[in-house]
């Protein structure tokens, strides 16, 4: 039983999210809601880092191995929680004076417990149930701004492309189970392992497909990608930023945990097939970016093309055993600490749009506040923010000394030590790319003409950014090992290599 | 004479005839704008320092016997050093450019007197006195390179003195690049050296001079270079920096521009001392010449060719100080061609060649000065077809320029009949050991006397006698003391000069005509004697026969005391045709009786030739450098702009353009949204299937 | 804490304290601290540095800390007889521009914190001996350039800043892959997963790598060098340059071609030096290819430009690719003393060709400051109204073209003459581009100082003391190290040495080309 104080901080997250909701339809002063949030995240955070290489399996009653508390489940809870944090700290600026902010914190809260159980389900169902959880609830987050048609298109949007890759997730998962009797990930993996010939049955390779697809459309992988644009331009911005820093890596958490094993396990050479996904991904994602006008869809683009970097992961995984241990390992363990170093980035720089609209907002009358000329002389108007949005901005495009480039780093490392030169050039082109778009957002602020005289800056808003460089700028130093390390146990515990 | 100041051994501080100009022009630069006369003096006395030390130096060799000597320190590179080298051929160079530098600049402080920027000419002529006795003092290519490129610098600076004038700034630049056409290749000829001397041991100091001619058999033997030997091609790399510096034929060019200087500086630069540094470098480099096959016979054609094709050059022009400039290309010619004869004479060529050059320097600074002192008085009239019956007005400087005159024509007895009749008697020899081919820069010579005498004097007719031709010679006015002072020097040297040959030895006129000849006899020790060093190491004499044979030279020995017998028709033959080139000159000129534009039409193709320099310029000029080169920079700017550059920008477009054709497909509709998402399922379908397949 | 990490933190509390203030005269003051602190200690590090010099890894000021064990990343700094005079180098230089700078009205506290952030990374570059911190120090160099040129930039600063950002971007990221490629292949052939560079090289260069075929050694070997071409910037990867010094300030641009594009050069030294004997020999003749390449292109591309500051980023080119033909020749099998001549000469050329070049962009910038223009035609006769800048801009630019007593001849000397025995016909084409490079200096010098004065200028007033103390301090370093080039060249020469004779760099005698191992040629 003692195994189970391993779950405190899921349950603890339940629980304030039952009290926030019960609390809200009693309270008038909701605005303390959000701090008894902030303080039950923080808490959850704690325990999570406090037991970082923790490993706990809970196999009676009444869980009966469909989940599983490990390194790997430990650090994506992390992230999960670290993004929910800034998003709560964010919010309590957002959504300070706004009713309905109970139900905010609840779903948000409730969309983190089902991300943290996806990131610890060792069963299909279990996964499933947290993946539609976290989707349920964010779908509703969405479009928590009522009045604003663009968000409501982007709930809409969101919801009817989730339906539909639900489905085919269920799809997939119930032609798994068909074909191997069980949904517990370990013994569809030795099942497989069991007998190669189930492998290469046109059913598996459906089901396979029928995965990708699902989890693609929370990862967001061309071409599963295109309701995220839209979806996190429309959205409020820290919604948005729940959404590409948190609810993807969920995505990322399922398919670590599904793809890894199983491809380890099926020896199918499925690499090409995750190759052109990946590359297509990535450059599809910066290319659309160059174009873009709004920096928050720019930010969504950049998001993709994320995506397509962590999913080398997969590629070099599947290239397994023509890559070696040491590569898969260090691929894992890139991902890893690119999901970490991208979801603080990328949340970050989400709600610093935010602020930056809403201090546009508040002085002059523009139709889109997010739209480039509005950043002109920014460096001017608004010197924290624009200081700390453009090294979020530096570390999303991988240049030292921020956690973005040592993550980074050790990514497109696997990719040479696997032997897939292309892919590495493909990479490191990519990211080259990347930095031009980022730049263009810098130059805008640092020597474009302001447009009006100096804001004042929401102080909640900089307090966030400045937390999220500063552990960025931290990361990229020393305790930057203590990450690669967890990062590699978590891989060593999906690889199994 | 004092008595300790023979015991001086002024060998040991020969480094100070360079420094002490150097500290001159440091003092120029900084202070002598404010003070003593706004500038000049520090110039001129740190040269009258170096001129001490200079003779100094002869008095401990000459009189006193004491032993060629030099002295080295490491500089750059292991091996690279900066020396300081002590023989009679350093310092016969030493002596003439520290006595006619100090009388020119001595002249200049008067001809100078009202220009504002006073301080910066003497600063520059100071820089450029001392970057010639270092090049003179050289004992290792490298440092004669390094002030080789030195009084180039000076000469770019002091040619666009009058920097305000375009035509002065694009002399300069004309003068820097048709020198450095041939210094590129006379580096990349050090570097061969270089390259060749550090593969052999026992080598401590690659480049120097001594250290080379000891090593002249491992040299000989070394691999050939484009099909010819090794030293061949490196003589003719140093042949190319000669012909820049010492304006040889075709990079003689810049000469005749570079009159847009002020005449003191033509006079000291382009006249005396910097043009002969080409010679100089022969000169000192003679042994590694000669151990080269065909390389003198190169530097003979060339010279002598030059000798001639300059004074041809001469006989148009009305530009009284580019007519001077001419001969000075063709004098100069004489002592290349000389050099060259060296393939039979030996080190008697080099004495030769230097006597000469020691005579030229005075006599022709001295028709520098002096023609300086005319545009003095004429207000900066050059033409001479403006000048005419000068004589009357500055007296002066008129029979000051008749003495240069008779010198460069080598009248009787003046120093010019010494120097210049002996090299063509010389050259004769030459041509009878090398059979018919080996007439030809003898006949070159022969006929340049009598070019010669012909625009020499035409010049000083035109210049000096009849009537004034323009309101600008009605009235000259005479120079200033300085000046003149320095006119009766020069005059006397150019005059007396021929006394050096004599031998006192059979008294006065026994040995002037006899030729005892102890200039040259000091002079032919230079090579064959041996040199100390300050590092202990002595330097046997060479023996110059053993190097010749290298070279496949046979050199014409004579018996002491045998005199070759030539015949006296060959001897006297420069004489009578100066004679008759001064019997044309005076029977069309003398009064102006006779206006020869009445025969000789503009349109005449031959003095059209003559009046377009042969079309070098032009070809120069208008056809490579505007024409060819400037086609070629364009397009390099178009290849680099649209080409290099174009593909950079190319990708970028492409880029960009595909993220535009992108967004389209982002059309915002939800069905597109689903109708992807199966798309991309049953494209992951196939693919897959494919590859399981394949 | 040793003296290269005290040096690096002066620099960046400077950097951080002058972000703070507030006028120009804070920023400034706080900066000339910084920066001539940082030189003082530069310069005590030249002095001590005979007694610190380690023997056995012939470092000197060697440091070495954990980092990032896990992988293998790890704090290791040290210099030694190339990479001291850069860091000599790029002290002397920011120091002086600081006081260039002397009255920078616009966002003087970032510009300055810019500088000696600058100053930093560059130094950062030269000490590295651990190839995550020198690729992070690379990197890093970018952005104080970027918005240097973006922020005090001239008209078509965009495109040139993000241009320069791009391309060197690109190089080096290619140039990080083959870090990866060393790193690994080190691990697996030696067990120990490090990013070091001494242990990497030697690695590399003892052959352990070997078992990995030819193909991956090629493969480091050429996405290194790519990385440092690009840098340097070697034809034909040459284009971002002349853009980036165009729009650059004058700050921008003496930094830029001073020290900046020196990192390339250092590379070339640091890195490939050791890798070329293991890697296949024909690079070592595209290297000197590229070098030869600049050499010649350069003069031609700079006569057809108008713009002064444009011709002098030629001559940047040119000069550099001297280096690049210093260091190929000198690995090619021949006579070691002339092997070492060269190597020392393209050591030195670095030095002297960034002291040069400040000269010609500080006098491009106050020619454009006082006359607002810096197109040639525009110009002439400013020796009229500036005659000290005349006497300055006259002597950079004879120094530029290799005049002798100038530390430039000292340096295309050395490489000239070292060079002929292993590239005879790279050093001919060489010596035949002189003429030309005299040619477009002559030509820049003549229309613009010469000539009669152009009265469209109107009344230009002289340099001003700022300006012309850096300038000649500056002129005054490269003529004494013409005259006597001792003090920075024996320190090369030390390290020439080592690299050419030990063993422990190239093989002994030299890298021997097979027959058909070369170009066709």
């Amino acid at each position: 039983m003692v195994g189970y104080t391993a779950l405190l901080p899921e349950g603890l997250l339940i629980a304030t999210a039952v009290i926030v909701l019960l609390a809200g339809l009693f309270i008038k002063q909701k605005k303390i809601l959000g701090y008894i949030t902030l303080v039950g995240l923080l808490a959850s955070l704690g325990l999570v880092i406090k037991g970082w290489n923790l490993t706990a399996t809970f196999e009676g009653a009444p869980f009966y191995g469909a989940i599983v508390v490990d390194p790997f489940s430990q650090i994506f809870n992390a992230i999960f929680l670290t993004v929910g944090v800034l998003v709560c700290i964010s919010a309590l600026k957002a959504y300070g004076d706004n009713q309905r902010q109970d139900d905010f914190y609840s779903m948000m809260l409730l969309a983190t417990v089902g991300m943290m159980v996806v990131a610890m389900s060792k069963d299909l169902l279990t996964l499933f149930i947290g993946f539609e959880l976290a989707s349920i609830s964010t779908y509703a987050m969405a479009g928590f701004d009522k009045r604003d048609p663009k968000s409501i298109e982007a709930a809409l949007k969101y919801f009817l492309i989730g339906g539909l890759s639900s489905s085919l997730m269920v799809f997939g998962m119930a032609y798994i189970y068909g074909l191997t009797g069980s949904t517990n990930i370990d013994t569809i993996a030795s099942v497989f392992g069991a007998n190669p010939a189930l492998v290469t049955t046109p059913a598996i390779l459906l089901a396979m497909v029928m995965l990708i697809a699902g989890f693609g459309f929370k990862m967001a992988f061309v071409p599963f990608h295109m309701w995220a644009p839209d979806t996190y331009e429309g959205a409020p911005s820290i919604v948005s930023a729940l959404l590409a820093a948190g609810s993807k890596k969920m995505g990322f958490a399922a398919a670590f945990r599904i793809f890894i094993v199983g491809l380890i396990a099926m020896k199918l050479d499925w690499y090409i097939a995750f190759m052109i996904l990946a590359i297509l991904t990535m450059t599809v994602g910066n290319i659309l970016a160059v174009v873009q006008t709004s920096v928050k869809r720019m930010l969504a683009y950049s998001s993709i093309a994320h995506a397509g970097y962590i999913a080398v992961v997969f590629v070099v995984v599947a290239y397994y055993p023509h890559a070696p241990a040491l590569a898969v390992n260090h691929a894992v363990t890139g991902g890893l600490m690119h999901a970490f170093s991208h979801a603080i980035g990328k949340a970050a720089a989400f709600i610093a749009v935010g602020a930056i609209a809403y201090m546009i907002m508040s002085r002059d009358k523009v139709d889109d506040p997010n739209h480039i000329s509005n950043y002109d002389g920014l460096g001017k108007r608004a010197p924290m923010t624009a200081f700390l949005f453009a090294l979020l901005l530096c570390s999303l495009a991988g240049i030292p000394p921020l956690f973005g480039f040592t993550s980074k780093f050790v990514l497109f490392l696997s990719t040479i030590e696997a032997g897939l030169l292309g892919l590495a050039i493909i990479c490191v082109l990519n990211s080259a790319l990347s930095v031009y778009y980022y730049a263009k957002v810098v130059m805008r602020m640092y020597w474009g003409e302001p447009k009006g005289e100096a804001f004042v800056e929401p102080s909640t808003y900089v307090f966030v950014l400045a937390i999220a460089v500063i552990a960025l700028i931290a990361l990229f130093f020393a305790p930057g090992d203590l990450v690669y390390q967890w990062a590699e146990t978590a891989a060593h515990t999906v690889t199994g290599v | 004479m004092d008595p300790n100041l023979t015991t001086i051994d002024f060998r040991l501080y020969a480094h100070w005839i360079v420094l002490l100009p150097m500290i001159g022009f440091l003092l120029e630069l900084l202070i002598g704008k404010y003070w003593w006369r706004k500038g000049g003096m520090f110039a001129t006395l740190s040269i009258f320092g170096s001129m001490i030390i200079s003779y100094g130096c002869l008095y401990n060799i000459y009189v006193q016997g004491m032993p060629f000597y030099e002295y080295s320190w490491e500089w750059f590179y292991p091996g690279i050093v900066a020396g300081f080298t002590i023989d009679p051929l350093s310092l016969a160079m030493l002596c003439m450019v520290s006595f006619v530098s100090f009388f020119i600049h001595f002249y200049a402080i008067g001809y100078m007197a009202h220009d504002c920027a006073k301080s910066v000419y003497f600063a520059e002529t100071a820089l450029f006195t001392g970057s010639m006795f270092g090049l003179v003092l050289a004992n290792n290519l490298l440092q004669l390179f390094i002030f080789w490129e030195m009084v180039g610098v000076c000469s770019y600076l002091l040619i666009g003195f009058w920097w305000h004038r375009p035509e002065a700034a694009a002399a300069g630049k004309k003068a820097w690049m048709s020198c450095s056409v041939g210094d590129c290749l006379f580096l990349l000829g050090i570097a061969i050296m270089y390259t060749l001397m550090v593969g052999i041991d026992g080598v401590t100091e690659p480049i120097s001079f001594n250290q080379i001619f000891q090593n002249l058999e491992h040299l000989h033997h070394a691999a050939p270079i484009f099909g010819m030997s090794a030293l061949t091609f490196i003589c003719i790399l140093f042949m190319c920096g000669v012909l820049g510096k010492s304006a040889g034929f075709p990079l003689h060019v810049w000469i005749p521009d570079a009159m847009e200087g002020p005449t003191t500086v033509s006079a000291l630069i382009h006249a005396a001392t910097m043009v002969t540094a080409g010679v100089y470098l022969i000169a000192r480099a003679f042994p590694i010449f000669l151990a080269a096959p065909n390389a003198l016979m190169i530097v003979a054609f060339m010279g002598a060719f030059t000798a001639l094709y300059a004074s041809t050059l001469g006989l148009v022009v009305n530009d009284l100080k580019r007519i001077f400039a001419y001969s000075t290309i063709s004098q100069l010619g004489y002592m290349i061609a000389i050099l060259g004869c060296g393939a039979v004479l030996g080190v008697a060529a080099v004495a030769f060649a230097l006597f000469h050059l020691v005579a030229h320097a005075f006599f022709k600074a001295l028709l520098f000065l002096s023609s300086g002192s005319v545009l003095h008085g004429t207000s900066n009239t050059r033409d001479i077809k403006e000048m005419g019956g000068l004589l009357k007005g500055m007296p002066w400087t008129g029979y000051a320029m008749l003495a240069g005159a008779l010198a460069l024509v080598a009248f009787p007895f003046t120093a010019g009949y010494f120097s210049k009749d002996k090299i063509i008697e010389e050259a004769y020899i030459y041509a009878t050991a090398h059979g018919a081919l080996g007439y030809l820069p003898w006949i070159f010579l022969v006929l340049g006397v009598i070019l010669t005498a012909t625009y020499t004097f035409r010049a000083w007719y035109l210049a000096m006698t009849g009537g004034p031709k323009s309101h600008l010679a009605v009235h000259p006015h005479e120079c200033d003391w300085w000046m003149r002072t320095t006119l009766v020097v020069l005059s006397v040297f150019a005059l007396g000069l021929g006394l050096l040959t004599a031998d006192w030895s059979e008294g006065f006129f026994k040995g002037l005509f006899k030729g005892g000849a102890s200039f040259w006899h000091f002079l032919e020790q230079t090579f064959v004697t041996e040199t100390q060093t300050a590092s202990g190491v002595v330097y046997p004499g060479l023996n110059m026969g053993d190097i010749a044979h290298f070279g496949g030279n046979h050199l014409h020995v004579l018996e002491p005391g045998v005199v070759h017998h030539i015949s006296p028709a060959v001897i006297y033959l420069p004489l009578l045709l100066m004679i008759a080139g001064l019997a044309i000159a005076t029977s069309l000129y003398y009064k102006n009786r006779v206006d020869v534009s009445k025969y000789i039409k503009k349109d005449n193709p031959l003095y059209q030739i003559l009046w377009n320099k042969y079309y070098l310029d032009y070809l120069f000029k208008d056809i490579i450098a505007e024409k060819i080169v400037m086609t070629v920079f364009t397009f390099w700017d178009v290849l680099d702009r649209y080409v290099i550059d174009g593909v950079v920008n190319l990708l970028s477009w492409i880029t960009i353009s595909a993220g535009q054709v992108g967004r389209k497909l982002q059309t915002g509709v939800v069905q597109n949204y689903a109708t992807a998402v199966i798309f991309g399922v049953s494209m992951l379908m196939i693919l897959v299937i494919i590859i399981r397949g394949g | 804490m040793g003296m290269i990490t005290i040096l690096m933190l002066v620099l960046l509390a400077g950097a951080i304290l002058s972000l703070l203030t507030k006028t120009t005269a804070q920023a400034r003051g706080v900066a000339l601290v910084s920066s001539f602190g940082a030189l003082a200690i530069a310069i005590l590090m030249y002095l001590m540095y005979d007694a610190n010099f380690s023997t056995v890894t012939h470092y000197a000021f060697e440091e070495s800390g954990t980092w990032m064990p896990s992988i293998g990343i790890g704090y290791h700094v040290g210099v030694d007889g190339i990479s001291l005079p850069m860091v000599i180098l790029a002290t002397i230089v920011c120091a002086f521009c600081t006081i260039f700078s002397w009255t920078e009205s616009k966002r003087p506290n970032q510009f300055f914190a810019l500088l000696l952030l600058m100053d930093l990374t560059l130094i950062g570059v030269f000490v590295s001996l651990d190839f995550f911190m020198f690729y992070v120090f690379w990197e890093l160099t970018l952005l104080p350039m970027f918005f240097l040129i973006g922020i005090w930039g001239g008209p078509r600063k965009d495109y040139s800043a993000i241009k320069f950002l791009i391309y060197t971007h690109i190089a080096s990221v290619l140039m990080m892959l083959g870090i990866f490629a060393l790193y690994y292949f080190n691990g697996i052939a030696t067990g120990t997963y490090t990013f070091d560079i001494p242990i990497l090289l030697e690695a590399y260069r003892t052959g352990a790598l070997g078992q990995f075929g030819q193909f991956w050694l090629d493969f480091i070997f050429v996405t290194i060098m790519f990385g440092f071409m690009v840098k340097m910037p070697s034809v034909p990867f040459h284009t971002w340059l002349p853009d980036a010094h165009v729009e650059a300030p004058t700050i921008g641009s003496i930094i830029l071609a001073g020290v900046l594009l020196k990192m390339g050069g250092y590379g070339l030294f640091r890195v490939l030096l050791p890798m070329m004997g293991v890697a296949s020999t024909w690079f070592i003749y595209l290297i000197a290819l590229f070098g030869i390449m600049s050499i010649l292109y350069s003069p031609f591309a700079a006569l057809a430009q108008k713009d002064l500051k444009k011709l002098v980023a030629f001559s940047s080119i040119g000069h550099m690719g001297f280096i690049s033909l210093g260091v190929a020749a000198s690995a090619l099998a021949g006579m070691d003393p002339a092997r070492i001549v060269a190597h020392t000469g393209a050591m030195f050329q670095m030095f002297s060709h960034g002291i040069i070049t400040c000269v010609l962009f500080g006098c491009c910038g106050v020619i454009e400051h006082h006359t607002h223009t810096r197109i040639i035609d525009d110009l002439g006769g400013l020796t009229k109204k500036m005659p000290k800048l005349a006497i300055l801009m006259v002597a950079a630019f004879f120094a530029s073209l290799g005049l002798p007593l100038c530390s430039g001849f000292v340096a295309e000397f050395g490489i000239l003459s070292g060079s002929y025995g292993t590239m005879p016909i790279f050093v001919m084409l060489a010596a035949i581009s002189i003429p030309f490079t005299a040619g477009y200096h002559l030509w820049a010098v003549q229309r613009t100082m010469f000539g009669p004065y152009n009265e469209y200028l109107g009344d230009i007033k002289e340099i001003k003391w700022f300006e012309f103390l850096p300038l000649a301090v500056w002129v005054i370093i490269f003529v004494i190290l013409g005259i006597y080039p001792a003090p920075i060249i024996d320190m090369m020469h030390t390290t020439a040495d080592y690299f050419i004779t030990s063993g422990n760099v190239l093989p002994i005698g030299g890298i021997h080309v097979p027959p058909g191992g070369a170009f066709p040629w």
